[in-house]
């Protein structure tokens, strides 16, 4: 029998699966259901934590700023990605520095690269500052105190975390590209952005998927950004749902609050990715 | 299990000193340059009585307390771990996970603040050792910004306050600095409160937390007063590091802030002079108090056991007591501990510290982390929303208090 | 693969649109440099100097002090030892964290892509499901689970801790990188009587050498980068060197030298930095014979 033998190399897969993953999401899942605090006790709570989290207006804000945060910070790698792939693939010098340079915020502890961050927004001590030292007097680029647009400056760094490592798997892609698809669009005289965007980005449909599952789980994890960034701030404008999982598991002792919120969480991964994941096991089994 | 035991006591036997076997772990966050020689001075007294000090420090509070949080609950604890004063350890003590010292502590009653020894026990029995006392509330002002300026300083957040901080902002200085971080907008709210209501305020809103307490107008009038402050402080103060704030009073960008005490550090570095260079104020005369402990996590092994029950009496010690605080600079919590020699700031603070009706526990000591955190969302979300009415606040700040 | 660059077509030198590109690279080169150039001068300031100039300026005279000071003197405890106490722990816990997962990783993923094992697609779909929650809220279970096993506080552990949670990616690179391999590769192999574990180590792994970089990368990143799960699953005798940087650069109170922190980061990042460098040429070539075709 070789399926046992594909079965056997699966197992370590199949114990940590179901001991650790499926394990720990029981047991989040039931500690959100009772009222420990910073150690774990089982007792029923009901939805009591439930209710303390959606009455608490930094708990609504954390989610609304996830979504702003997914979609830029998203959206932003996979653009800016895919623009840096597609110019760097065209016989330009210094190729390898260039590549470097875009890949080594990835290498980069967030605590360092966020505060740098936060002293560059600063009004009074970064680029505008700088600017007006340059003076143009009236340059305003003070989004980071600002409660409304504070968020978007999360987001720009997260991009800035995160292009280069969509640049490196689309160049790839790039590269990957049959030529003779590249000598028909010559043959054909079809421009080259419109080769780009009509042949070339429906061929790389894989790799943006996979490139989008890797953000989007990190879109959803971070949180180290933003307390090196603002710390939630100004007032709470920039708080996110994992740093609100994160403060109440070890800050504020409450692992049934915090078991509560990473319920939510995952309920919301849930109602997003599944129907992506049927649509594609559903294509994949067409195909095969 | 009897086989590990034997093989211990035969390793035990062939170590010949006995002193070899005193080692004790300690996790703790003091982690900065001079901070660390603070925890030399520890190891040393430890290392003066027979023990080994083998140290595990972590920055950040958050982190060591998971680090000794998670090595508790898997049967490996440290022989000591570093808490801040407060209710987060309740629940170690309460599933017997943490030693009872109260027969260290049997004179504590007559030397340390009550607030702060009501903060280490549980029913009775005391199960954290306090280490040091730091004053949160305070005002500081650079002198000459002041002069130049023409305000004479504040004696709190009156109207005096307001007049010194327009002057300041009419010679072209940042009135206020604030370290625009959740602890530290929470720590200038406290203070005006602590202003404006006193001891009896404090211990209504957070002991009794009574109908009456938030009714009272002077919560409205401490509130106001902190949304007033809004308009004093600069465009950067948002996410601000303390010591960056400090450093715009020490530099004269600046005129006034707000500050835990750990703020002469650095005016000590800068080789600014209390009292001269600086100015130093305890609004309404009342010290918050806040600071770090001890707890002793129970131990399975006897030896280990053993060189806790000595890292113990080491720390209880007065004369390790002084030279820590000294080298830290923060207060002793027992008044049997010498400290001559200090700073005028330093004395107004150990003299508030002497009563009840000078000195209150720091909101963490009073309620529990769930409690404290969601007053701190609260108060930091009013401070960068000025939509929102202090009526609402109120109300919210009851329903937190009162349910949470 | 021959050398992909090479089969572009030539370009006129100087047109328009090479000038656009450039300076479209160029102004993409400056916003991803300019924290590092800020980390960089920094470094080189002393703390006067930092306290009282502007974060963009360079020093007026530069000095290593900072560096020298992050790497073997500066504080982080009881000892002033600087980054460099917890190195070789560091390389112990990445090396066997690298592999072994990897290791995992690919054959998960070349057991998914090409048999057929029954709920074997669940158990991978449930595994992508746990990549979405905070890692540090499997904290709790995870340590109970190894106290239970006594192994807790060992290299053991956090090794193991490592390839729980870098299980999911590698296992969905190597999945997508097997399923795009031509499926008459591995029919012709069974063809020739090849079981599982030849195709495996005779035909899929050495095909797999460009896909092993980018995991490598990523993992070497990841498990190099990891703080709180080293210092709580590794014991106190093989705490990683993160754990050193995060004493500089995260204290609460105190002075803090930023010059020494930026520093302290740059030297924390050289492990993987001189990896990108080095491996940067198969690093793109990999992904490109990996999920392409997918």
């Amino acid at each position: 029998m070789k399926l046992s033998q594909a079965r056997l190399a699966l197992l370590p897969m199949f114990v940590i699966v179901v001991v650790v993953y499926v394990g720990a999401i029981v047991w989040t899942v039931g500690i959100s259901f009772t009222p420990s605090r910073m150690l774990p006790v089982y007792e029923f709570a009901g939805l009591d934590q439930y209710r303390a989290l959606f009455r608490s207006s930094r708990w609504i804000i954390s989610m609304t700023n996830m979504a702003i945060f997914a979609v830029g910070y998203i959206g932003g790698c996979l653009v800016l990605g895919y623009l840096m792939a597609i110019f760097i693939d065209q016989k330009v010098r210094a190729e390898n520095t260039l590549r470097t340079i875009f890949l080594y915020p990835h290498a980069m502890s967030f605590i360092v690269t966020g505060l740098v961050w936060n002293w560059m927004l600063s009004p009074t001590e970064g680029i505008q500052d700088f600017v007006r030292g340059l003076g143009w007097q009236s340059f305003t680029f003070d989004w980071i105190v600002q409660p409304r647009m504070a968020i978007y400056t999360i987001v720009i760094a997260g991009v800035w975390h995160g292009a280069g490592f969509v640049m490196a798997l689309l160049l790839a892609g790039l590269r990957g590209v049959d030529e003779e698809i590249w000598k028909a669009g010559r043959i054909d005289a079809i421009p080259r952005w419109r080769m780009y965007l009509h042949v070339v980005t429906p061929i790389l449909a894989p790799v943006f998927a996979t490139s989008a599952v890797l953000l989007t789980t990190h879109a959803i994890k971070s949180y180290d950004i933003v307390v090196a960034m603002t710390q939630g701030g100004p007032g709470i404008s920039t708080e996110v749902p994992a740093k609100y999982v994160m403060d109440y598991l070890f800050e504020r002792g409450s692992i049934g609050q915090a078991a509560a919120a990473a319920t939510v969480m995952l309920m919301m991964v849930a109602a997003v990715a599944a129907p992506v994941l049927y649509a594609r096991s559903f294509a994949k089994s067409r195909r095969g | 299990m009897r086989l590990t035991v034997s093989i211990a006591a035969l390793c035990a036997g062939l170590a010949a000193p006995v002193l070899a076997q005193s080692r004790a772990e300690v996790i703790h966050w003091w982690t900065s340059e001079g901070e660390s020689l603070a925890v030399r001075a520890l190891g040393d007294s430890f290392a003066a009585a027979g023990g080994e000090w083998l140290d595990n420090a972590i920055a950040g509070a958050s982190g060591a307390r998971q680090a000794a949080v998670t090595r508790i609950l898997a049967g490996d604890p440290p022989a000591a771990s570093q808490f801040n004063t407060g209710r987060e350890y309740e629940d170690l003590v309460a599933q017997g996970l943490l030693v009872d010292i109260s027969d260290i502590a049997a004179d504590w009653g007559q030397t340390m603040p009550a607030s702060l020894l009501a903060a280490s026990q549980l029913d009775d029995r005391v199960y954290a050792m306090p280490m040091n006392i730091h004053g949160r509330n305070w005002i500081w002002y650079n002198t000459a910004v002041l002069a130049e300026a023409g305000a004479t300083p504040p004696t709190g957040w009156g109207e005096d306050m307001f007049a010194a901080l327009d002057l300041i902002a009419a010679s072209g200085r940042v009135p206020l600095a604030l370290s625009g971080t959740p602890s530290y907008i929470l720590s200038l709210f406290e203070s005006v409160l602590l202003d404006r209501g006193g001891p009896g305020m404090w211990n209504g809103l957070y002991g009794d937390r009574s109908d009456a307490a938030f009714a009272d107008p002077r919560l409205r009038d401490a509130l106001e007063t902190f949304a007033r402050l809004r308009d004093y402080v600069d465009a950067g103060s948002s996410g601000r590091a303390w010591n960056a704030t400090i450093a715009m009073i020490i530099n004269g960008t600046a005129g006034i802030s707000s500050q835990g005490d750990w703020a002469k550090a650095e005016f000590a570095a800068a080789g600014l002079e209390p009292g001269t260079n600086y100015g130093c104020v305890l609004p309404g005369g009342v010290l918050m108090i806040g600071g770090d402990v001890f707890v002793f996590p129970a131990q399975r092994n006897a030896e280990r056991a053993q060189a806790q029950r000595l890292l113990i009496e080491t720390l209880a010690d007065a004369a390790t007591l002084r030279r820590f605080n000294q080298i830290k600079g923060s207060i002793p919590p027992r008044n049997d501990v010498d400290m001559s020699g200090t700073d005028i700031c330093a004395e107004t603070g150990s003299a508030a510290l002497r009563s009840q009706d000078t000195s209150v526990p720091r909101l963490s000591m009073l309620v529990s982390g769930t409690i404290a955190g969601e007053v701190q969302d609260l108060i930091v979300e009013f401070w960068s929303d000025p939509r929102m009415s202090v009526d609402a606040v109120i109300a919210r700040y009851r329903d937190i208090v009162q349910n949470g | 693969m021959t050398n992909p660059a090479s089969r572009r077509p030539a370009k006129a030198r100087f047109s328009p649109g090479r000038i656009g590109i450039y300076s479209f690279l160029f102004f993409s080169a400056l916003f991803f440099a300019l924290p590092l150039f800020v980390m960089l001068i920094t470094s080189f300031k002393t703390m006067e100097e930092i306290r009282t100039g502007s974060i963009f300026s360079l020093p007026r005279a530069p000095e290593l002090s900072a560096w020298i000071k992050a790497w073997s003197s500066a504080c982080t405890g009881m000892t002033c030892d600087g980054i460099q106490v917890g190195f070789w722990n560091s390389v112990r816990i990445l090396i066997p964290a690298t592999v072994i997962s990897i290791f995992v990783g690919a054959l998960n993923g070349y057991a998914l892509a090409m048999w057929k094992v029954r709920w074997a697609g669940l158990a991978f779909l449930l595994l992508m499901t746990g990549a979405f929650i905070p890692y540090q809220v499997y904290v709790f279970p995870l340590v109970q689970l190894f106290a239970l096993s006594g192994t807790f506080g060992s290299l053991f552990a956090i090794v193991t801790v490592h390839i729980i949670f870098g299980m999911p990616v590698m296992t969905l690179i190597f999945r997508n990188y097997f399923s795009s391999i031509p499926e008459e590769v591995f029919k012709a192999a069974r063809m020739d009587g090849a079981g599982f574990w030849w195709i495996f180590f005779a035909i899929m792994l050495p095909m797999a050498t460009p896909v092993l970089i980018v995991a490598v990368i990523w993992q070497v990143t990841g498990i190099w980068n990891d703080f709180l799960l080293g210092l709580i699953f590794a014991g106190r005798d093989n705490l990683p060197m993160t754990v050193q940087l995060n004493n500089i650069v995260n204290s609460q109170f105190g002075e803090r030298e930023y010059n020494v922190d930026m520093a302290a980061t740059m030297l924390t990042a050289l492990v993987p930095l001189v990896l990108y460098f080095v491996s940067g040429r198969w690093f793109v070539r990999g992904i490109a014979a990996g999920s392409v075709k997918g």
